[in-house]
Formats: structure tokens, C-alpha cells, sequence
């Protein structure tokens, strides 16, 4: 007799991206376009139930300089709110994201700042020299 | 050069990255792992030692061991009165300059904006009198002025074992270094005295006189047996400009009496001169 499954239709489930994997993305993204002169990257810290995520930009060509972009703060096992940390203005205020997608816009107002692309700028200007 | 007050322009638009500098009076003892353990535990980007008999080999492998970054010794050229280290590859941070105790650096961050960092060990009250001190910091003023216009900015620090406390005249005159107590009037940029522009530093280390201060009375202390005697001084001194007073955070600048499990002084909260020297450390963070 074969086995029936009794999970129901699994097919269609909508598996959402936890917020590290995003900020992953977005590390790997600039990865690909900065071509190995710069290599974002994650660090992960759990305190207790909440996990922080920080974004970092290393300059290998600059004795692996660290530039901080942002930092994230959540519960792995709810996922959101995800509070978020702009590294790169001093005394921001943590940023509260209640679902993906204010989470993905709170991250492309960060990332596509004018503050962060001087800086991505000036690390390779620095590189290349 | 323009009068007026200091541009206060807001950088908030502009990358900027955070740089701690350390410096230390070591009174030539042989204390590589305790200055090591300073320079790891507090994060040092600039580490500039004074009286260091330490091998730079020496240190710099010390310094570079079981660190992501790797130090550089900045001070190949220059006399060897200030040894400087650095986490920036040594095209970003190079010697300017050296002269009588005046060690110049231009320090080029990859995130931020350029500045001057002068490392100074000024000569010591036991060769010279409080007059020859004061009329000394004249060619001092001259030196830094002719860093500035060669390298066409204010954005100077002054760090060092200035061998002066903040209240002595070398220090607060217009024809000395002109360190003043006070943002807002430092603020201004420069002072005309007497027919003559005289630029400003800011001092900080007023803040951290005597003990009601969060740390230390002060980086260095002498019981002598004088009519007058203060037994604290604060000789080791950090300056800026007005030009790098909006990167200077007040809550960084210290003077360094334990660093986690280091402890730099005695029972009796003294510089410790057994295990390490007879000055404490000061250090202080810049975003740049």
C-alpha cells in the first residue's frame, strides 16, 4: 500500500527570505559588480533569542579596512520586526520593519545613499592606486 | 589665510569612518606585551610610542599577530624620538616632516577626509626652565604653519608627551600653540593679537583635569617637595584644530589608567611605573 502523504500541497508554499539572507544577497550583489576589489560580507551575533546582523565592506587592498554599512536586529524565529542600524550616519535611530518588504525598502534607502556610494567609492579609488 | 569663523559645515552627506589614535610615553621599559595588549584592547588604528626602545621589527610583528590587520611602522625616514604604527597601509599614513620632537604625518583614510597629525615629545622641565619652555613653543607654532601651508589645510592634531600642562603659557599663548579650553570661542578659528593673525587649537585635555575628571587626575605624577607642587600634570596632551572639532567625539578622548584586565597603575590609582611607565596613556577617536 503506498504511503499518502498527509502534509498536504506543500508545492505552493511561500518560503520567506529571513532578513540575513537578504542582506546576503545584497553582499554577494556587490560582490559580483566590485569584482574582488572590495568583498562585503555578513557577521553574525546571537544574544539570547535575537540575532544581529551586520554589513560590512572589507578593503583587502587596504590591510582588510572595514567599512560598517548597517546593522539588523531580530528574532530568528519570527523574522519580523527586523530593527535596523545605519552604520554610516552617526545617532541614527534604529528603523522598525514590520514585514519583507518595508525591510527591503529601509535597505535600498541605505544602500543607494549618497554617503554609501562615496564610500564604496573612495575604498576603490583607494584600492586601485 | 581667512578670518572668520571656522567653517561648521555639516559633513552628514559625506562618508565618514571612525580612526583612534593612542599615545604613550613608554620611558624606554620593555613592555612590548603590555603595549600590545593596550593597542588590540582599545582598537588602534595610529599608535605612536615616545621614549620606545623597542625594536620596530619587534613591535610591529608583536602587533600584527593574530590580528585580521596587519601594523605597519610609519616612521621609516624620519628620527626615531616617536615611533608611529599604524593599521593604514603606509601610503595613507606617511611622514611629512621631523623636526626637534616634531614628528609630521599625513594620514589619507579610505573613508574621509585627509588630515595632519603632528606626534610631538617636547623636551623634558629638567633641562630647560618654564621661560625656555614657553619661548620654544613659538618655533613650535612655526612648524605646524609651515606643515599646514605645505599641505594646504588646517585639519591638524597634536599629539604628545608635551612636557607642559594645558594652563602653561607655551600652551595658551598666541605665539605658542594658542590651546584654549573651549569650542566655541576656538571655533572662531583665529585670534588678531596684536596685528597678527594667530590660528587656534582646541584643548580637550582641560576636561580631564584633576580628580573629579572620569579618569585620572592626570597622565603623569611627580611628588616633588617644592613650595608649589601640583603632583599631578597633564603633559601627554591631545590639540586640534577648530577644522576637526565636528569629528572629535568627547566621549572617546581618555586617559587610560585599565584597558579590560590591563592595569596600568597602582593600589593607590598611580602610573604603575614597575609594569609599565611612568605617564599614562591618552586616546581619543576621530570621525574623519
Amino acid at each position: 500500500m503506498n504511503s499518502e502523504s498527509l502534509w498536504g500541497d506543500l508545492t505552493d508554499l511561500h518560503r520567506d527570505k529571513s532578513p540575513k539572507q537578504l542582506l546576503e544577497e545584497q553582499a554577494q550583489l556587490l560582490n559580483e559588480i566590485v569584482q574582488g576589489l572590495l568583498c562585503a560580507t555578513v557577521e553574525i551575533a546571537i544574544h539570547g533569542s535575537n540575532m544581529s546582523v551586520n554589513l560590512i565592506i572589507v578593503a583587502p587592498a587596504l590591510n582588510n579596512y572595514r567599512y560598517s554599512v548597517l546593522s539588523i536586529f531580530y528574532d530568528p524565529a519570527n523574522m519580523y520586526p527586523v530593527h535596523v542600524k545605519n552604520a554610516t550616519v552617526e545617532s541614527s535611530p534604529l528603523v522598525k520593519c514590520s514585514s519583507e518588504s518595508e525591510f527591503v525598502e529601509c535597505l535600498r534607502v541605505i544602500l543607494s545613499s549618497s554617503v554609501v556610494r562615496k564610500a564604496i567609492g573612495s575604498l576603490i579609488s583607494h584600492s586601485e592606486k | 589665510m581667512e578670518c572668520g569663523p571656522v567653517d561648521a559645515k555639516d559633513r552628514s552627506a559625506e562618508p565618514t569612518a571612525p580612526v583612534t589614535f593612542l599615545f604613550w610615553n613608554i620611558h624606554k621599559k620593555m613592555i612590548l606585551d603590555t603595549v600590545v595588549q593596550l593597542a588590540h584592547n582599545e582598537a588602534v588604528d595610529v599608535l605612536i610610542l615616545a621614549e620606545s626602545i623597542i625594536s620596530t621589527a619587534e613591535m610591529v610583528a608583536a602587533l600584527s599577530s593574530s590580528q585580521a590587520r596587519h601594523y605597519y611602522y610609519a616612521g621609516a625616514g624620519v628620527s626615531d624620538h616617536i615611533q608611529v604604527y599604524t593599521r593604514f597601509p603606509t601610503r595613507l599614513c606617511r611622514p611629512i616632516w621631523d623636526e626637534g620632537g616634531l614628528s609630521a604625518y599625513g594620514l589619507s583614510p579610505p573613508v574621509g577626509q585627509d588630515i595632519v597629525f603632528i606626534a610631538a615629545h617636547l623636551s623634558s622641565k629638567l633641562h630647560q626652565t618654564d621661560d625656555e619652555q614657553a619661548l620654544a613653543c613659538s618655533r613650535l607654532r612655526e612648524f605646524i604653519d609651515r606643515v599646514e601651508q605645505e599641505q594646504g589645510h588646517h585639519r591638524t592634531v597634536l599629539i604628545g608627551d608635551l612636557n607642559m600642562d594645558p594652563f602653561e603659557s607655551g600652551l595658551t599663548g598666541s605665539e605658542g600653540l594658542h590651546a584654549i579650553m573651549d569650542r566655541q570661542i576656538a571655533g572662531r578659528n583665529i585670534r588678531r593679537v596684536k596685528g597678527l593673525n594667530r590660528h587656534f587649537f582646541y584643548n580637550p585635555m582641560w576636561s580631564l583635569l584633576g580628580d573629579l575628571s572620569p579618569g585620572p587626575p592626570g597622565t603623569y605624577y611627580y611628588p616633588g617637595s617644592g613650595i608649589v607642587e601640583l603632583f599631578w600634570h597633564t603633559f601627554d596632551q591631545v590639540l586640534l584644530r577648530p577644522e576637526l572639532i565636528y569629528s572629535f567625539r568627547p566621549e572617546t578622548l581618555r586617559v587610560i589608567d585599565k584597558s579590560q584586565q590591563l592595569r596600568l597603575v597602582t593600589a593607590k590609582g598611580r602610573p604603575d611605573k614597575n609594569h609599565g611607565s611612568d605617564h599614562l596613556p591618552i586616546s581619543l577617536t576621530l570621525h574623519l
